[in-house]
């Protein structure tokens, strides 16, 4: 049996004929990785996602999803086990936090009862100290408060409905492995809130092992807490592999078509790239 | 705390109830009431008025008033779209169309067979559109719902102008919505497929929750949600033809109800539908007791009633909201 959650083999997608939005994506995740999808706008890393979480509908390859088909699961065996964090509709932000966050038991609703749902909660919650504005709505809430609300539901919505421990004795891990899908978890946030966030997840990720593919705009956040880094560009895999292979100025320059320097960071040493404006530009002397 | 509520608006629905059946052209005690329902003589008017007018009449103003606000607080949630109702999508002018169609064809069983017209009507309007957008269900279907129900809107006026002046009168008046003319057998079978619906409706609530938080979320979590949303419309264009072919055109009901009733007990669809029924049927039935006593002799038709009355209620709503 094989290590890894998540194998794609040979996999294209199109909105329609003329318009391929990725091509021949092969690329497995190991149990427990954290991938981060690096790339420009278009590229194709959302849409990505969407067809690993079963929103769409692959043109042709195999996703295999923990040793089976994604396309075999039932929906709702698939939703136990992959979330994903999308944005949430205008609609819904009249939801309290609490009932936003217990919707997330949907997929278990039939087989839990009431008590453990709310036990789940509450230790999600407290993970991602959200606790302090549970009875407030959605829209009451500042977007750092909100990302994290956001992310905890899709927790709640893959943790499992008996005790972890008894399945800790199982051979096949595999079954129980849980992926978590994530689109730009600090847009708009403040760094600060980013280092919160990204910290929360990373806590989720060693800790529940929960395996996480994020798509990032910000290449040093992915640098820094992913595991590996996939660059996407125009629906091609550029690079996938560790942050030193995958960031070198000559790809990045090429594939961002911005002038960009790679230096050292100095505490983590690894790889921090940045942009070079066009004023410091040699060639705008001319 | 909640129930409450639920024990009250039953006990208002109850009392409503009683005024209904005294109230009218002849006024009914309620100890006669009473004394004709334990001795009933068949050919006494009273005993007639009292069963094949008023309590059909009230039956009907309950079960249309929580079918309209029930199917408000679905589409709504199903489009994402606060605006959203039977009427403003399209779905009242097309079912009005269909039973026009049958007024004028003269078919037997009465408005029943003439509801069903409005339901194939109506459905068929509603596939019309699906395969004008080719999209998922979204807002351009609100739109098109829009511009559609101008067009049958049309059309209905169109073919009006060639109905004889009695049929034309009592075809306009059903037209502005009204119970004056029920009759007991439509609204029996009316009000089963109603209640029909709207249980079928309360088993989607859980889906619904899920729905109003998007698509790809709601996929993610394990709810087919073009297939939900297909037997969720279904089901309000079911309900939405019966109440019309009860009642006529009632605009606003299921926009101003459902959106009051969300602002007090919140978003989970299980109690927001209860309660917009219970609120709907209220609002109906009293509208309807206004609608035929206070002008009396002259009947004012419910469609203009609440119109009215939900317009101020709703510019309330709004200028409270502003604060």
């Amino acid at each position: 049996m094989s290590n890894n959650i998540l194998e794609i083999k040979d996999l294209n997608f199109a909105y329609d004929k003329n318009n391929t939005i990725l091509k021949n994506i092969n690329f497995n995740l190991k149990n427990g990785e954290f991938l981060g999808i690096i790339g420009p706008n278009g590229a194709g890393k959302t849409t990505l996602l969407k067809i690993i979480d079963r929103i769409l509908t692959p043109f042709s390859g195999e996703i295999i999803f923990s040793n089976k088909k994604i396309k075999d699961y039932d929906i709702l065996t698939f939703a136990k086990r992959v979330a994903f964090a999308t944005k949430i509709t205008d609609y819904s932000t009249k939801f309290k936090v609490t009932e936003f966050l217990s919707l997330a038991r949907y997929p278990f609703l039939k087989i839990e009862d009431e008590k453990y749902r709310i036990e789940i909660l509450k230790t999600v919650a407290e993970q991602f100290e959200i606790t302090n504005f549970l009875n407030k709505h959605l829209n009451e809430l500042s977007s750092g408060e909100l990302q994290r609300v956001i992310i905890a539901q899709c927790i709640i919505q893959i943790k499992e409905y008996t005790k972890v421990q008894n399945y800790k004795n199982k051979t096949n891990v595999a079954a129980i492995s849980k992926l978590l899908l994530l689109d730009e978890p600090t847009s708009h946030l403040d760094i600060s809130h980013q280092v919160k966030i990204l910290d929360l997840i990373k806590k989720a990720n060693v800790e529940d092992e929960i395996s996480i593919i994020s798509v990032f705009h910000d290449l040093n956040m992915a640098i820094e807490y992913c595991d590996k880094i996939m660059l996407l560009n125009k629906g091609k895999i550029i690079k996938l592999g560790d942050c030193r292979n995958v960031i070198d100025y000559r790809i990045l320059e090429d594939v961002y078509n911005t002038e960009v320097v790679v230096i050292e960071n100095p505490i983590s040493k690894k790889p921090y790239v940045f942009a070079v404006p066009f004023m410091w530009k040699k060639d705008s002397y001319k | 705390m909640k129930k409450i509520f639920v024990y009250i608006l039953l006990i208002c629905l109850l009392i409503n109830f009683v005024f209904s059946l005294m109230f009218g052209e002849t006024f009914l005690s309620v100890t006669k009431i009473i004394d004709l329902i334990f001795k009933p003589y068949e050919n006494n008017t009273q005993y007639i008025i009292l069963s094949q007018i008023r309590f059909p009449r009230t039956i009907a103003t309950y079960f249309v008033g929580a079918g309209l606000a029930i199917v408000g607080c679905v589409l709504q949630s199903v489009f994402l779209n606060p605006l959203c109702e039977g009427y403003t999508i399209g779905i009242s002018s097309a079912a009005a169309l269909g039973v026009i169609v049958g007024f004028m064809l003269n078919l037997p069983l009465g408005r029943f067979n003439m509801s069903v017209l409005g339901v194939l009507s109506a459905i068929g309007f509603i596939y019309l559109m699906n395969s004008f957008i080719k999209r998922t269900i979204d807002i351009g279907f609100v739109l098109s719902g829009v511009v559609l129900n101008f067009l049958f809107s049309s059309i209905i006026i169109f073919l009006t102008l060639f109905f004889d002046p009695y049929r034309l009168n009592s075809t306009l008046l059903w037209l502005l919505g009204g119970f004056s003319n029920v009759d007991s057998f439509n609204v029996y079978i009316s009000v089963f497929i109603i209640g029909v619906c709207i249980i079928f409706i309360i088993f989607f609530s859980d889906k619904l929750d899920i729905l109003i938080l998007g698509k790809e979320k709601a996929e993610s979590l394990g709810v087919n949600s073009e297939k939900t949303k297909k037997w969720l419309i279904f089901l309000s264009v079911i309900i939405t033809t019966f109440c019309v072919s009860v009642a006529g055109v009632i605009a606003f009901v299921g926009i101003i109800v459902p959106n009051i009733v969300k602002k007090f007990v919140g978003l989970k669809h299980k109690d927001c539908i209860i309660y917009s029924g219970l609120v709907g049927a209220l609002f109906i039935s009293i509208s309807d007791n206004v609608a035929k006593n206070i002008l009396y002799p002259v009947e004012i038709p419910i469609g203009v009633l609440t119109g009215i009355l939900g317009s101020i209620i709703f510019v309330f709503y709004l200028l409270r909201d502003v604060k």
